[in-house]
């Protein structure tokens, strides 16, 4: 029951996340005016246009913090009922706090006229409470049995997943310093250079943002192939092999993003809010993929056989 | 003049001559007439810098300030001004322009507020907003146009009638994307490769300031007033803007500079002689 409400409100916090990217790609963080957390002097403005996107986005929003309340409040009850450990405990309340840091960046975000670093922080953040859930919603089922690989492909899982982190992080800046479009069409390099001398950050931004992609790319095509190939359990190939399609998938997203965005036709002014907002959301599933796929793995305490892997005896039973 | 006699031939040919030189006289008068008449239109339809060619409204304004002399059916004339600027001097700075090496190889600098060396401004819109009684001429039929030159668009500020054609025009060797803004939305976002054939949109709305973008360029900054009517100027590298054609009548004018916003004054346009205005920004102003 607890799993389920952990992943409802995971899921939720998912369409958040897309709504987020709808106000940005619509320009409609301002649609209410510097007014928070009212919409023009009200909490039930006429939601229409860019106003529905906006305060739409603050309604799920506070939906989200209240659930997020609720389910700290039930790890906390179910802890102190069965003494599992407090760990489900620290991450509700982390979970409450990261929900309660993201509000007041948005509002920051409304009274400082969308600036770039606060909405990059507040794309940061909101990925840090996505992850976190995803993680509360894989523990509120207890333990499971996690599949024991050598400690370095733990390590590659988690640097694969620390790089996209930073991959959202850049296109975040990047797009909210409105160089989404600085290096034109051209691929991959920037109007013909490689690093352009004495450019905007932005410039500089996109240009990393490139490259990151790149390197996501290359860093989950090796998650699939060392963790991937190597595993017996369906659920953990699955989930390796996931990761390099959903990066893939990823920067045709990115190509599209770029021509829709320049105006490209029969691409439209709809098929470039979809593909920008697409970009994130799938963005968010890697995150995700990834985040599961470390939790269902284990380092092993000795070498590990490159051949193969050994199954963890449960450690926990569930609730 | 000859005293009337019985009429005998003399007198006879004297008559003939005196009517002959009045006739001369009057003659002459009439011409001289005929010759004020003719220059007068052609003055009044001279196109100004940004306001296209329009035929003079067929009926006169009444207003309530009227001028002394009733004015005749169809009298127009201009409205003449300058926009100075008072404020402390300003640098535009360079533009940074080396991320893209087409742009890069001509220099430009920051065009928000451009002040003349007679301290006036450059790219002011002034165009009249309130206070138009008489028919509207049809929009023009010939395209205005907006380019793409040296990675700027060019004309920066210009003012265009509802209905009235709008090239949009490509002259670069790089790629662009014009994308044009109401306010905060976006009512088109269409690429234009280099070499690409220029393509037109026409718009309906009144007293709309559109703003032209280049999202590769986001540097490239274009605006183009949308109105009704075929009242309007831009200053140019003098600061001086004449409306012409304008009804005789009383309106409210308004000044737009992109930075430092609207300024409002009304004028009373007389059908004798060119109505006056001079507007001035003293830098405090905001358009925001």
């Amino acid at each position: 029951m607890l799993q389920r409400f952990a992943i409802g409100l995971a899921s939720l916090c998912f369409l958040l996340l897309l709504v987020g990217g709808l106000v940005h790609n619509t320009n409609s963080g301002l649609a209410c005016g510097t007014d928070w957390p009212r919409c023009h002097g009200t909490f039930t403005p006429r939601m229409q246009g860019g106003v529905l996107i906006e305060h739409g986005h603050r309604l799920t929003a506070a939906t989200v913090g209240l659930l997020t309340i609720v389910l700290a409040g039930a790890l906390a009850w179910r802890e102190r009922r069965t003494r599992s450990g407090r760990g489900a405990v620290w991450m509700g309340a982390g979970a409450v706090a990261l929900v309660i840091a993201q509000g007041l960046l948005g509002a920051l975000t409304v009274h400082l006229g969308i600036s770039a670093p606060v909405s990059t922080a507040h794309l940061g953040v909101s990925i840090l409470f996505f992850a976190l859930l995803v993680v509360i919603a894989n523990r509120s089922g207890g333990e499971r049995a996690a599949v024991v690989v050598a400690p370095a492909k733990v390590g590659l899982v988690g640097a694969a997943l620390a790089l996209t982190y930073v991959q959202m992080l850049l296109g975040a800046a990047m797009r909210h310093l409105g160089a989404g479009l600085v290096c034109g069409v051209g691929l991959p390099l920037c109007h013909g250079q490689l690093w352009p001398a004495g450019a905007h950050v932005g410039v500089y931004l996109h240009i990393l943002h490139r490259f990151t992609a790149v390197a996501v790319l290359a860093a989950t095509i090796a998650v699939a192939i060392a963790v991937g190939r190597a595993s017996h359990v369906p659920s953990v190939r699955r989930l390796a092999f996931a990761a390099p399609a959903l990066a893939t998938a990823q920067i045709g997203l990115g190509v599209l993003s770029l021509y829709a965005m320049s105006g490209f036709e029969p691409l439209s002014h709809v098929a470039d809010v979809a593909s920008r907002t697409a970009h994130l959301g799938v963005a968010a599933l890697i995150v995700a993929d990834l985040v599961t796929l470390l939790l269902a793995l284990r380092p092993a305490a000795v070498a590990a056989n490159t051949d193969g892997e050994r199954a963890a005896v449960a450690v926990a039973g569930r609730a | 003049m000859a005293a009337i006699s019985d009429g005998g031939p003399g007198e006879k040919i004297m008559t003939k001559r005196i009517a002959v030189v009045a006739f001369a006289l009057s003659a002459l008068a009439l011409s001289a007439c005929e010759e004020k008449k003719q220059e007068a239109p052609a003055m009044n339809n001279q196109p100004t810098t940004a306001a296209p060619t329009a035929a003079a409204p067929t009926a006169a304004a009444p207003t309530a300030a009227a001028p002394a002399a009733a004015a005749p059916a169809g009298a127009t004339q201009s409205i003449k001004g300058t926009v100075a600027y008072t404020g402390a001097p300003v640098v535009m700075e360079k533009i940074n322009r080396a991320v893209d090496p087409y742009c890069a190889k001509t220099p430009m600098k920051e065009e928000t507020l451009i002040v003349n060396s007679n301290k006036t401004l450059a790219n002011v819109l002034v165009r009249i907003t309130k206070g138009i009684n008489t028919a509207l001429p049809p929009p023009p039929s010939t395209a205005a146009q907006i380019e793409q030159h040296e990675c700027m668009y060019r004309p920066r500020v210009q003012g265009i009638v509802a209905g009235q054609p709008l090239t949009i025009k490509n002259a670069d060797g790089t790629t662009h994307n014009v994308h044009t803004y109401k306010g905060s939305t976006t009512l088109f976002n269409q690429a234009q490769i280099a070499g690409s054939a220029p393509f037109e949109k026409t718009f309906k709305d009144d007293m709309a300031m559109l703003k032209f973008k280049c999202d590769i360029h986001p540097w490239m900054t274009g605006y183009v007033s949308v109105t009704n009517h075929p009242y309007f100027a831009v200053t140019g590298a003098d600061g001086s803007f004449e409306i012409k054609n304008v009804p005789a009548g009383s309106y409210t004018i308004e000044a737009w500079q992109e930075k430092l916003g609207t300024k409002e004054m009304p004028v009373t346009v007389a059908a004798d002689k060119p109505a006056e205005v001079k507007f001035s920004y003293d830098g405090t102003e905001s358009a925001k």
